[in-house]
Parts: structure tokens; sequence; C-alpha cells
């Protein structure tokens, strides 16, 4: 049986076309489509359940140093108010999850995680969590629901209905409020997408009316739900990385291109800090790569990438999709440093076939903020 | 889910329109809802080409997936829609005009083994 969101019956009433992500059923469109529901959350606003992904919040005195012993990123660079975007690492630097979290005050985090990767991350961090003293976990994910408004219209729905100056949540930073002065909301001006916009999470059985006075507010502004199929493409174009494509438990931050999150300056220790230092300094064997398609066709994950006479495997496709703002077959992929130039001819073996790729600056959109 | 009663069915939903000695064939409307957004279709035979009932005719990429159109009779291909080279979205907006291919059929007795409506609706209904 699949889990359902709090927001199900919204879904099914938008006529949204369900699929199973991760054990979750959940829209990957509604009725627009999602080359409709992309270009509508880059023209004005989208929003999206993202009611799977997991929740928590960690509490007590050992916080502070209990995650900067788990995260990759420097905790300490952070200010209460502020969100910061890290991976959990194994020692060989390959990925466990990668994750927001949220600084209340030092002792006070909340955490957003995966949702397929849920149940790992909590008995990852419950077990890691044992040597420091004083630190609590409390799994909210379904106690509460999440949702997230994108777009350049983001801000003046979003405004429309919350008492607190959206002016003054600059991106990478959140605050707690209400909407409508009725449902206590966690907003954050965060995303996935490419775009302006934030993440809020409320109590769960409050997500309906949430949800749709959002629905309601955006009508002025052209708001549309939009599902998976959509967020895929738009985190894909703004090269955002998703788990089990671009990082994975074999793949490490510097190979995923994701290297800012890793500070030489952090003083503490923490997992993976070895490995992730030295690749950081002496790169790795193989790196993310930008890959537009010269050929028709698109190439997805897992597909083998070759040199351009499609001799020598140099590498495998992690995500490839359709761009709908730039109307071109667009992929990453992760390749062999020796063949990975911008401007290089690869190939890639899609249906026994040898398709052309060109390797291109990443990212293919670029992060477009509120004007 | 729209399912004309004039059009006959494959089970890999492709519908045929039999025109004569002619079958036109297209991917249904549940084909395209379950593909989402369509934006390439490939890898036709060469026009004049002998095609077999149940060999691949185009393979039709989505957004979120790719899929492979069969030939719902055997024959010779006598032509393609080059109209859906160029806007492959009008097999999502009407599936049922969006022809891909016609096939001069050379079996005739293959049309029998095509579903009808309510067969077709029957393969797929819970």
């Amino acid at each position: 049986m699949l889990k359902q969101s709090p927001l199900n019956d919204e879904h099914a009433a938008l006529g949204a076309k369900m699929i199973d992500f991760g054990g979750w059923s959940l829209p990957v469109q509604y009725s627009t489509g999602i080359i409709e529901e992309h270009t509508n959350t880059r023209l004005n606003a989208g929003l999206f359940d993202i009611s799977h992904m997991g929740e928590f919040m960690i509490s007590g005195g050992g916080t502070f140093d209990f995650l900067q012993y788990v995260c990759v990123n420097d905790v300490s660079i952070m200010k209460p108010g502020g969100a910061q975007y890290s991976t959990l690492c194994l020692e060989n630097g390959a990925v466990v999850d990668d994750v927001f979290y949220y600084q209340y005050t030092r002792d006070s985090f909340k955490i957003i995680v995966n949702a397929a990767n849920k149940d790992k991350d909590l008995a990852w961090l419950n077990k890691h969590s044992a040597r420091f003293k004083d630190v609590t976990i409390v799994d909210q994910s379904e106690r509460r629901a999440r949702v997230s408004l994108q777009g350049p219209k983001a801000q003046d729905i979003l405004q429309s209905i919350v008492p607190v100056d959206l002016n003054t949540i600059k991106r990478f930073q959140f605050t707690e409020t209400t909407i409508k002065k009725a449902i206590p909301a966690f907003i954050a001006r965060t995303g996935y997408t490419g775009e302006d916009g934030f993440e809020i999470s409320f109590e769960a059985d409050k997500a309906t009316t949430a949800w749709r006075l959002l629905i309601e507010a955006g009508k002025s502004f052209k708001l549309l739900p939009a599902g998976l199929g959509a967020r895929d493409t738009l985190r894909l174009e703004a090269c955002y990385s998703l788990y089990g494509h671009e990082i994975s438990e074999n793949i490490t931050p510097v190979e995923a291109g994701i290297e800012f999150i890793i500070k030489k300056a952090k003083q503490a220790d923490y997992i993976g800090k070895k490995v992730l230092l030295d690749q950081l300094e002496h790169g790795t064997r193989r790196k993310i790569a930008g890959l537009k398609v010269i050929d028709k066709g698109i190439i997805r994950n897992g597909a083998e990438i070759f040199d351009e006479t499609g001799s020598k495997n140099i590498g495998f496709v992690t995500s490839g999709t359709f761009s709908p703002t730039l109307k071109e077959s667009i992929a990453l992929g992760i390749i062999d440093v020796d063949y990975n130039k911008i401007d290089a001819t690869v190939t890639a073996k899609v249906r026994e076939k040898l398709v052309k790729a060109r390797i291109v600056p990443r990212p293919f959109y670029t992060y477009h903020p509120r004007q | 889910m729209n399912v004309p009663s004039t059009l006959k069915y494959t089970k890999t939903h492709e519908w045929v329109k039999i025109e004569g000695n002619t079958a036109v064939i297209g991917i249904t409307d549940h084909a395209q809802h379950e593909l989402t957004d369509i934006v390439y279709i490939d890898d036709f035979p060469d026009i004049g080409s002998s095609v077999e009932k149940g060999k691949i005719i185009a393979i039709i990429e989505s957004v979120k997936a790719v899929a492979e159109v069969y030939a719902a009779v055997s024959g010779e291909l006598l032509a393609i829609n080059a109209d859906l080279e160029k806007s492959p979205e009008l097999l999502n907006k009407a599936p049922y005009d969006a022809w891909i291919a016609k096939v001069k059929i050379t079996k005739p007795d293959e049309i029998n083994g095509l579903l009808s409506a309510d067969g077709y609706k029957k393969e797929f209904s819970p």
C-alpha cells in the first residue's frame, strides 16, 4: 500500500495523474501537463506538494557539535534564522543523503531530508548522536505537511496571506509565522526549481486548508499546482542534485560538483572530512558534466557514456530530460576527467544506438532571483 | 478516457482506422496520458519498406518516458505523419487526429485480431 500525502484528496480533485514515487502515491502532473506546469513556474508560480519529504527536529545542548560532525558543510557560519544545504557522508566521502537544515538556536535545528532516505537518515543520525551528550531527534514527518511555492510571483502570493514582511526573509533564511492568522507555519526562502520561492511546513491536519488558501491567493497571479514531473525538469535545468542520481552512496559531493558545501576553514572533524578535503585539493578521476544532446532523443539515467568514436566507456548519465525552457534535450552525467572538457563531443548508448552529445557549462538555467 | 467506438485497437495501445486496404495507425488517448508530454517521435522505417505486425514502427519520447509504437498490421509503409516531427505535442492534444503511419494491408485476416473499443477498454480497466 502506497503512502498518501495529507493533500491526496486535493490532488484527485485537481485531476492529478498519480505515480509511485519511493513508496508514495504522488502527482507527477495535473491536468495541465509537465511542460505547462514547468513553464508556468518559471513565468508565474507553481505550488508543489512535498509532504513526502522527511522533517526532523534536533535539539539539546549537543546539537551544534553533533551537526558539525555529521554534516559536511560548516554549521558554525550559520546564524539563527538561517538555512544551509549540506550532505551527510560516509567515511569514504560518498553521500548518505543531501539535506537542508534550519537553525533556530545553537541548540535547536529543523532538518529536511529526502523521502526515500528518511528511515536510513533517522537511523544514521540516531547512531551518531550517541557520542554526543544531550541530543534529541524527533521525527515530525507525518505530523506535519510540506509544500513548496516557487516562481517569480511566489512572494506576492504568500505575502497576501501572511503578516510577516517577506522582504525581510532573504534567500536561505526562514521564519515562523501564521497563514491567515490561523495556521502556524514555518516559511523558508528555499527551493528546488532555480526560481525564487518558499518552502512551507505546517501541521498535517491543517494541510488542506493551507493548500486551498495558497491556491486561492494564487488565482490573481496565475499560480498552478505542479507535480513531480515539473519538479524534476525544473531542478535539472538548474542543475540541483537528485539523490540516487547525481549523488549516492557511490558518488561524492566533489564528483557531483557540489564542492561548495566543503569548507576548508571548517575546524571541526566530520565524517568523510579526510577524503573530501583530499578530493577538493587533488581532484577526482571522474566529475559531473552538463550535456546537450546533438542528435534527436533523450539520454536518461543509467545510459552509458562513451568517447566521440563510441569505443571507450567514459561514464554514465545520471539524469536526462527534455528542457521545456531551452527546448533542447539535456542531461547530467559523471564522466572521466580526461574526456570531461567543455565543448567536447561524447556519445551515449540509447537502445543500442550511439547518440551524440556536447559537454556544456552547468547550470542550464541560472538561479533567477526576485526582480 | 476517450476510446472512439469507430476504431480498432491493439493491446499495446495503438488505434487503427481501416480505410479500404489501408490501415491508419496512431496511439490512444490512454497511451498519451500515461506517457505525459511527448517531445520526440523518431526511428521510422523507410517509406515503401515492409512492416510486420508487432514490429516497431516508431519510438516516442516524452518528458518522463520512452515508448515504442508497433505495427498493428503487416504491410507496406505508405506514409508517416511528418507534422509530428515538428509538433510531437499533437500526439497529446489530439491523439485520434495525430496519425503516425499508414500501412497498405497485405494480411487482411490480421484485422480480425484487433480489439474493438470495448475490448480495448477491458484490457486496462481494473
